[in-house]
Formats: structure tokens, sequence, C-alpha cells
């Protein structure tokens, strides 16, 4: 699992693809928001949270694919499917290469954020990193499930976000409300059935993705 | 039956359809270790498709494949045992051939650190080790797919047309590294569509034609002539 980690994570640092357009793709969709809606500041500061997970989310479907995709446009996904090693692992490896690439992009990205929304971020900083990272690893795990299904379809890059966003509405509902009540100071503790929503979000795909993938992986 | 007296391949009714396409039409195959055996065919008999098969790339539609006793897709030990060389070649272009062979090493748990590097010599890539793959000729690239194959110095080796496209030097190497191979115990399945090549490496000689082996050679090396009439009694049939 490590070695896949390890290759991925080479490739990327080389070529940086998928953070440069995360990362571009996420601060466009915040632009737009401000120049579209004309918000007021109260009002920005009261849609910050859907904004901020709009922009993950559609950055994140466009770009989350790449590690499975360019697997097989460059024609190892084959390797990965003969190596001898639990295919469940293979899952695992790509959702943590996704998780880190995600990780990075919104960390990048959160500043930017808080600058256009008027958000202060630094101190509720660590509630909202565990939410950020629950609702990253949801979206993480439902997109390295489906890339691999979507990486054998002609519409390669359009058909994941079809269907991944329908599978991640629950979760972006719950990512929002929990970022908003962290935002307004509340405790993690104090986050209720949507914190809940999310864990067990993340503990359905994770699972279902590790025991499905042998299915998936091989035509 | 002692497990090295399984065979290395056993195919039985082995049928594959791509949507109403039935590429494979129920293929019998039983390869004793240490086999050298040449697939020949013209395209579209199914050479490709078996060979995907037989590596674990496909799944057959109906039938049953065991390699060494073991059906599969098997264990990680058994897919240990197998190496693979496909018509893609497995290998990461932004990647440089050491990294590449280093990535395989590690997936494969090769625990000896020096063998991407030996491999690389003997296959005279040294002098490139560094730069990315994208940047390799087809013989290059061809090369280091058969070090990687054979990085975890696998029981069987399955190789579909690693003649395809290479000049005449990297075919005889290709040629003297398969030999060696099938001298160390090594069963070689491979496809090609050139007989008198193939027959140079192979002890047996099958003709697939139209998703079914048309013609066995069986235990003896075949010559080229009664290779050649098989070929062209069960291929072509125009």
């Amino acid at each position: 699992m490590g070695a896949i980690v390890w290759k991925d994570l080479l490739s990327e640092l080389r070529s940086r693809d998928t953070v440069m357009s995360l990362f571009v793709l996420g601060v466009l969709v915040l632009v737009i928001f401000q120049f579209a809606l004309n918000l007021t500041p109260t009002e920005t500061r009261r849609l910050a949270p859907g904004m901020l997970w709009t922009a993950i989310v559609i950055s994140s479907s466009l770009a989350i694919g790449r590690t499975l995709i360019s697997e097989r446009e460059a024609g190892c996904l084959g390797a990965l499917v003969i190596a001898p090693i639990d295919r469940g692992s293979i899952f695992i490896a790509k959702l943590v290469v996704n998780l880190v690439l995600l990780s990075v992009f919104e960390i990048t990205l959160l500043p930017v954020f808080a600058l256009m929304s008027d958000v202060s971020i630094l101190a509720v900083w660590p509630q909202l990193a565990v939410v950020m990272f629950a609702g990253t690893l949801g979206l993480a795990a439902v997109g390295t499930l489906f890339a691999l299904a979507a990486a054998g379809t002609r519409a390669r890059e359009t058909m994941l976000p079809l269907i991944a966003l329908p599978l991640e509405i629950p979760l972006v509902l719950a990512a929002v409300q929990c970022t908003e009540a962290v935002l307004a100071g509340a405790s993690l503790t104090a986050l209720g059935a949507w914190a809940n929503l999310l864990f067990a979000f993340d503990a359905l795909f994770v699972a279902v993705g590790w025991l499905a993938f042998e299915f998936v992986a091989v035509e | 039956m002692t497990t090295s007296e399984l065979p290395a391949v056993s195919a039985a009714a082995v049928r594959r359809r791509f949507g109403p396409l039935e590429a494979l039409k129920g293929v019998d195959m039983v390869v004793p270790p240490g086999t050298s055996l040449a697939l020949f065919g013209s395209n579209g008999a199914g050479k490709t498709t078996l060979l995907r098969v037989l590596a674990g790339l496909l799944r057959p539609t109906t039938g049953t494949v065991e390699l060494f006793g073991a059906p599969l897709p098997g264990s990680p030990q058994l897919r240990r045992r197998v190496g693979v060389v496909a018509h893609e070649s497995f290998l990461y272009p932004d990647l440089s051939a050491a990294e590449n062979l280093r990535y395989y090493a590690r997936l494969y748990g090769v625990s000896d650190e020096n063998r991407p590097s030996e491999l690389l010599a003997s296959f005279g890539l040294e002098a490139v080790a560094l730069r990315p793959v994208r940047t390799y000729s087809r013989g290059m690239l061809q090369r280091l797919s058969l070090a990687r194959a054979i990085l975890h110095r696998p029981d069987l080796l399955l190789l579909d047309e690693p003649f395809a496209g290479l000049d005449p030097a990297v075919s005889a190497l290709l040629e003297r590294t398969l030999h060696a191979l099938h001298g160390a115990g090594v069963t070689i399945v491979f496809s090609s569509h050139d007989l008198e090549g193939g027959l140079r490496i192979a002890q047996r000689a099958v003709i697939m034609y139209g998703g079914r082996i048309a013609w066995d050679s069986g235990a003896a090396r075949p010559s080229l002539e009664e290779a050649r009439d098989a070929y062209e009694r069960t291929s072509v049939r125009i």
C-alpha cells in the first residue's frame, strides 16, 4: 500500500496537476459566488459554509478521479489488479492519496475563503479541521470508489461527477451544517445529528469501497 | 500429485464474452510447469483475451482457470508467481525506469535491493535509468516491461506479442532472455504472429482460430513446416 501512495504522490509532486487544478477551480467558484450573488458582508458570512463546500465538492469531483483515471490512461490499472496485494488495500492507498491531495487543496483554499468571506477561522481551527477532515474523507471515499467505475467508461471525467454527486448530497448537507456551527463557535460535542451523519457516511463508504473494490477492479 | 507436478496453467471450457461478441468459445488447455508455449493465430483469434484471462486481468464469462492448482483470481501468494507483459507497458510515464522498478519491487515484496539495478544493467538500460519513461523508444519500453515482469522471479511468465515492433537487436535480446528463463524452469506462454521467431523459443505451439484452439502440437516441438501447414489449414479460411 505504501508503494502506491509513494508512487502517486511522487507523480503529483512532479506534475502538480491535481492540486493546481483543484486550487484554481476552488478559487474560481468562490469568486463566482461573490460576484454573481452580489452579497452584503452579512449575507456572505451566513452563506460562507455553503460556498466553501460547494467550491470543494465541485473542484474535487472534477479532479479526484485523476489518481485512478491516470492509472488507466497509462495502462497501469491492470498491473495493480494482478499485483500480489489485497485489492481492498489498493482502494485504501488511493483513498489516502486523494485525502492528502484534497487536504493540501483545502489548506491553500481556506485562507482565500476566510479573506473573501470575512470569516475568522483561526479561533476555531481545531474544530474546523475535524469537520473538514470528516467531510473530505467522505468525498474522497465516494470519489475513489466510483472513479474506478468511471475510468472504464468512455466519458470518464464527466461520468464521475454524474455518479458521485447525487451520493454526496447527505455528506455535503452534514458538512455545511457542521461547518456553520463550528464557525459560529460551537464545540464538536454540540454538533449532534449532523456530525453523526458525517461520520456514519465516512464509515459506510470507506467500508463499502474497501469491500467492493475487488469486484469493481477486474473486468 | 505434488505441488511441482501441478500444471502451471489449466483452463477448462473458458468462454469470454464482450457484449454480443464471444472472444473465447470454450478453451481447454493444460500447460505443464517448465513448458514454453507459443500461441499463434490471426488477429481476433482470441490470443490476447486468453492471455488476459490467464493473467487475471479479465474474468472468464464461464469456465475455470487454475494456475499451479489454485483457481483464479487467487491469493496474493499465487499472483506473486506470475509475471505479465501485456499490450500496455504497465509503466508510469512520469517516473524513471529506476523508480518504476523500485515501485514494482515494493509492490511485489522483492527484498533484494540490487535486483532493479541488476535488471536495468542486463537489459542495457543503465545509462537511461534516470530518464522519465515517457521519453523511451518502443524497444526500450519493451525491455523495461520484461524487466518489470521478471523482477520478482515469477514461475509463470505470460507475454502478449512481446516481439511486436522491435528491431532485430532488441528481438534477439528478448529471445536470449526468454531462453534463459525457460532454461531456469520458468513456464512461458506467449502470443506471436511470427511462426519462425515463435518456434525458436517455444517447445509447444498452439494455434487459435475464432476463439478456439484449432491446433495443438502437443509436447513435441513441431517443425516450422508442420506449424506453417497447420496455420494455413486452421487460420486461413477465407
